[in-house]
């Protein structure tokens, strides 16, 4: 043990069935669904689907940083508020952090796309749109604006792996801590769900009509959804020194691309393999507790990935699908999982997989039926992205 | 123009081929999979099902249907026939 | 940090492509302002049409810049088909063609006809994608995308893969293209200037698409060793650090809200240099200016110095070191230390 060994101190989340890891852990241990037709926008896609929406009203603008004049968006304000949630279990002021070497790693998609379709009308038509759309744009990259928001001095990074995004960011800041760039991480992701990507993953025959149903015989597709995911992630030295509780150690990260097609995933999962056994670090993969998987229920990637676990870890591993609780959130997707994962070997339990119900060969695992009782070992989250990357992080029980 | 160099032509154009005409696409040569020419996969396709409901206002519905109508070029127009007749 | 080198350098500019070109644009052989668009025919040099047909301008352009760079460091392309390379892109606008592609499409047709293929090019990190693809890469592949702060931590995270032994070789792609929705919000925030004069007042942002790579690696040939990227640091702290190198080279962009910020950078250190009069202005140009720096460390080319310095003059011998500086918000530098 290192006194360098990245630490997990705090954990935020934000998602479709409720707003901080208590409500939303309770509300997967009850196998509580929550998703329906979009609400916060109209579309007309070929196929409808159902989304895992943070419903409105649900949640209030964080105190944590002072509203300014222009409307913060909605990847800001769910960022904030699952911030706010991890720096209170870790014990870290908010108006503390300020001229520290913190590090910020942020995954996202739609918030670093200019995607405001009003305005491009607008633009496209003549009309010479004013700039409160650009401007908005340019002021909320998230971690860019919680570096400025919070004066914070250590690295600064939005990552933009699509379905990784999350994943890549905890990865990223766990290696900056053990590199000794800073002590404190803010990591984790955010996405919220947008006209603009219901109808692309739409157009590509991606998505299900109905909730999603990870690793079943007759899963058809996604659900996207939308939320925020947070880490607090420091040195095991720095946390000691502040006296506060360490979650758990990150033991491992992998990160492996596919290079095989730009939307299919290797047909043999090598990749993923690659990825799992990086993060693995040596480890036995008997010993694992659970993975929480990717599991998006399209018809190629539950095949995939379930060979490719029961390749490393045996048919038997324990395997959860959490998306079917929180939908496909992009850029947060791999930073709620996370944050799942930390809690699940925390609590010693995981959620049954909902929507699973009829086990397919194809697959191989077999996620949970039910809630499932798990050893505190170390368990791993992975991720496949759009464009053939995979990620795959490992958490660990402390003694 | 005939259905089967209409179809052509909007692949070449909309898929982005190069150096391809339509007397370079055989009617019943495989469009898809590893013995076809043209190279194409299951992006094209999924494009292609946006193509011809925007070009010949024909709906696929599912993935069974696509990979029987987007076998060749005759299945193909053979399938929008089809479809424009009964509608 | 222990070292990492510089192995080839792919710039893709409207001033020029590859390393010779660049160079000539540097000792003063092109003038007038950056031409206003980029081709990529040379593409085909490295890849069958039929390989790019759908890639999107951005990802062309990426994937040129890559081959060039590894064709700079004396290696086949072939080399790089294994999982000990790696991929860091880093944009602060991404594939914008695509992007307003998709939303041309969704505008003038319709919800349910909207093209797969447009959305799948305006994912962000698909130009990576592509380039993993074309090349062959299996080893870890990422896309970063923080506005000004992009290009040193993209940096940073290329040379962190080759210290802690997750790649042998990391090919970084620091890039932007220009758009119409673009050129239209410079024009209103006051820029659309000719030339980009880096360190006057006023602004006189001049948007141009571009893009650089720098194939890293280690061991004891290539251009430059990276040899520290800080970032962060209050103005003050990088003026005083930059001081320390042979050269400053800035990555001013014309924006009016940097420019006394470089002013402090550029009043402390030995020699200044600012190139975007050459390429134009980009988000992402602390990549051009570590490009052209590693050019001028080893002495590969002759440089005519632009803004700020003391007139026409060839690169010293006494060049040993040098900091690129890239101002990433009101008093926030980051500082990248080459050495020779």
């Amino acid at each position: 043990m290192n006194p360098q060994d990245p630490v997990v101190t705090g954990l935020g989340c934000l998602a479709a069935g409720g707003v901080g890891l208590d409500a939303v852990w309770a509300a997967m241990m009850s196998g509580r669904v929550t998703c329906g037709p979009p609400g916060r926008f109209a579309a007309a896609p070929v196929r409808k689907s159902p989304v895992f929406e943070v419903p409105a009203g649900s949640w209030r603008p964080s105190r944590l940083v002072a509203e300014t004049g222009s409307d913060r968006t909605l990847c800001v304000e769910f960022l904030l508020v699952a911030l706010e949630e991890a720096l209170d279990q870790a014990v870290l002021r908010p108006g503390g952090l300020g001229g520290r070497r913190i590090g910020v790693c942020l995954g996202t998609t739609v918030g670093c796309t200019l995607n405001d379709e009003e305005f491009y009308r607008a633009f496209k038509k003549g009309e010479r749109p004013d700039l409160a759309a650009i401007h908005r744009f340019l002021d909320h990259n998230p971690a860019v604006y919680l570096a400025r928001a919070l004066d914070l001095r250590g690295p600064v990074s939005t990552i933009n792996n699509a379905c990784a995004s999350g994943t890549d960011a905890v990865g990223q800041a766990a290696e900056w801590i053990a590199e000794g760039l800073c002590d404190v991480v803010i990591a984790g992701g955010v996405d919220e769900l947008s006209r603009i990507p219901y109808l692309g993953f739409s157009s590509l025959l991606n998505t299900s009509e109905g909730p999603c149903r990870p690793f079943d015989a007759g899963r058809d597709g996604l659900n996207l959804g939308e939320g925020a995911g947070v880490l607090i992630i420091e040195s095991r030295a720095s946390a000691e020194r502040r006296g506060v509780r360490l979650l758990v150690g990150i033991g491992g990260y992998g990160c492996s691309a596919d290079a095989h097609h730009v939307t299919a995933p290797h047909p043999q999962g090598a990749g993923l393999e690659r990825a799992v056994r990086q993060a693995l670090a040596g480890r036995d993969p008997a010993g694992i507790s659970f993975v929480n998987a990717h599991g998006t229920a399209t018809i190629p990637n539950d095949a995939i990935e379930g060979t490719t676990l029961a390749r490393v870890f045996g048919a038997g591993v324990r395997v959860v699908g959490t998306k079917s609780y929180t939908g496909h959130a992009l850029g947060a997707a791999g930073a709620l999982e996370a944050v799942f994962t930390v809690q699940g070997l925390l609590a010693g339990t995981i959620p049954a997989t909902a929507g699973f119900q009829d086990a397919d060969p194809a697959c191989v695992v077999v996620p949970t039926r039910e809630a499932t009782g798990v050893p505190r070992t170390y368990a791993i989250s992975t991720s496949l992205a759009f464009g053939g990357g995979n990620s795959a992080i490992l958490f660990e029980a402390l003694p | 123009m005939e259905l089967r160099r209409q179809l052509k032509e909007m692949i070449i154009t909309e898929l982005k081929l190069v150096n391809v005409t339509p007397d370079d696409i055989s009617d019943d040569g495989p469009l898809f999979g590893a013995d076809s020419a043209l190279g194409l996969d299951s992006l094209d396709a999924v494009e292609l099902v946006v193509l011809l409901q925007k070009k010949f206002g024909v709906e696929v519905g599912d993935r069974n249907t696509a990979t029987a109508a987007f076998a060749s070029i005759n299945s193909l127009a053979e399938f929008v026939s089809q479809k424009n007749a009964r509608a | 940090m222990s070292a990492v080198r510089i192995l080839g350098l792919g710039p893709v500019l409207t001033c020029g492509q590859g390393v010779e070109a660049l160079s000539r644009a540097l000792a003063g052989e092109k003038s007038g302002p950056p031409a206003a668009d980029l081709s990529t025919e040379a593409l085909t040099a490295f890849l069958p049409q039929a390989r790019i047909r759908r890639i999107d301008p951005f990802g062309r352009m990426a994937l040129l810049a890559a081959f060039l760079a590894i064709q700079d460091a004396g290696l086949s392309s072939e080399e790089a088909r294994t999982d000990r390379w790696g991929i860091v892109v880093g944009t602060a606008f991404g594939p914008q063609t695509s992007t307003f592609s998709f939303l041309d499409g969704l505008i003038d047709g319709c919800d349910h006809l909207v093209s797969s293929l447009a959305f799948t090019n305006s994912v962000h990190n698909v130009p990576a994608a592509q380039i993993s693809l074309a090349l062959g890469v299996t080893g870890p592949v990422r896309t970063l995308t923080a506005f000004q702060y992009t290009a040193g931590t993209a940096l940073r995270t290329a040379c962190h893969w080759i210290r802690a032994g997750r790649a042998d070789h990391v090919l970084l792609i620091l890039g932007e293209e220009s758009s119409p929705v673009l050129t239209y919000a410079v024009g209103r925030m006051g820029g659309g200037a000719e030339r980009v004069r880096p360190l006057a007042d006023e602004c006189t942002y001049a948007a141009r698409p571009g893009c650089a790579a720098l194939l890293l690696g280690s061991g004891d040939t290539g251009y430059a060793r990276v040899l520290d990227v800080e970032e962060s640091l209050t103005t003050a702290e990088a003026a005083a650090r930059a001081a320390l190198a042979d050269v400053l080279f800035c990555a001013a962009s014309g924006r009016a809200d940097e420019a006394g910020d470089y002013r402090v950078l550029a009043s402390q250190a030995r020699r200044v240099r600012a190139h975007a009069p050459l390429y134009g202005s980009l988000a992402t140009s602390l990549g051009i200016e570590a490009t052209i720096a590693a050019l001028v460390l080893a002495g590969r080319t002759s440089e005519a110095a632009i803004e700020a310095g003391a007139g026409p003059e060839t690169a010293s011998p006494a060049l040993r070191t040098a900091a690129v500086a890239g101002v990433c918000g009101p008093n926030r530098v980051t500082l990248v230390s080459l050495g020779g």
